[in-house]
């Protein structure tokens, strides 16, 4: 068994994914919603029309921010994409600082057909922007196992509109924190900075 | 995947599963049935691990409380099946 093996423990699946946005849907729902990971695929693989009714309860052009947590089956890596819908920006979030444009034109001509389809007017295209972020914005990964654990957290912090405040070195203590927060079925947004993040989060998780 | 109970013909619906192949199962299920049971049958004809995979309609997973009348869905709708997604 070879490292990478050995890593996949520490991976995460679809359903730690999922359970997390859920989480972040009941707490921030009136500013954002998080898509489902099987969304992209599925948009993917059948189309606009299989797509067409997922979310269907949710009122999404009255959002600040729309969310997709993305799973790159290839590389079994775990991306975002947060449609801005304030900024009218289109961002892709790698801790790898990967960067695919096509991920972001196939979830643009969703945004497109599905505003056509819930609300009845064209989607105002000419104004928004499909952006690749600034790599010294968005906090990387340095090992071959955290990157499910950095979806979950950009997506928690863009939901509050925070800044990234966090880095590798913290990732073990927002893997703890993930798992107490979908324990206790809350989120516990980190405003704290740097060296203060770990023991911040040591204290939540000691009940404090 | 039928069961009969006497109960209005009405009552029944066509369903249909979409594999993750994109081959289509098509099912009968009552209305106020539990959707889980016929999932289980359709494990055992194409012998996929229960852990491998999940439903959705829709985009709502199917857990075992759900039935057909308490995802409103219609005749002729879709429940698809994915394999687990996992990524580092």
């Amino acid at each position: 068994m070879d490292s990478s093996n050995q890593n996949q423990q520490y991976y995460l699946t679809d359903a730690v994914v999922n359970d997390y946005m859920q989480l972040i849907n009941t707490h921030y729902g009136s500013d954002v919603y998080v898509f489902d990971t099987f969304f992209y695929l599925n948009l993917c693989e059948r189309g606009f029309d299989s797509v067409k009714r997922w979310a269907k309860k949710i009122d999404l052009f009255s959002k600040k921010k729309l969310m997709f947590p993305i799973n790159l089956k290839s590389i079994s890596h775990w991306v975002l994409v947060c449609a801005d819908l304030e900024t009218k920006e289109l961002k892709y979030l790698d801790s790898l600082h990967g960067y695919n444009v096509n991920v972001l034109l196939k979830l643009f001509e969703y945004l497109r057909k599905i505003h056509m389809d819930r609300v009845g007017t064209p989607f105002c295209t000419n104004q928004w922007n499909l952006k690749r972020l600034d790599n010294t914005l968005v906090p990387k990964q340095s090992n071959g196992y955290d990157c499910g654990v950095f979806v979950c957290t950009f997506a928690k912090y863009l939901a509050r509109g925070a800044k990234f405040n966090f880095a590798q070195t913290n990732m073990q203590w927002f893997r703890n924190l993930i798992t107490y927060e979908l324990h206790k079925h809350k989120i516990v947004p980190v405003d704290v900075d740097g060296e203060e993040i770990e023991s911040f989060i040591r204290n939540v998780l000691n009940g404090q | 995947m039928t069961e009969d109970k006497g109960e209005d013909a009405t009552e029944y619906m066509n369903l249909k599963i979409l594999g993750h192949d994109n081959s289509v199962t098509p099912f009968k299920i009552k209305k106020h049935a539990l959707l889980i049971k016929c999932l289980k049958t359709y494990f055992k004809i194409i012998g996929l691990d229960r852990v491998s995979v999940i439903f959705s309609f829709d985009g709502h997973r199917i857990i075992k409380t759900d039935t057909p009348s308490s995802l409103e869905m219609k005749e002729g709708d879709v429940i698809e099946v994915f394999l687990r997604q996992i990524g580092g």
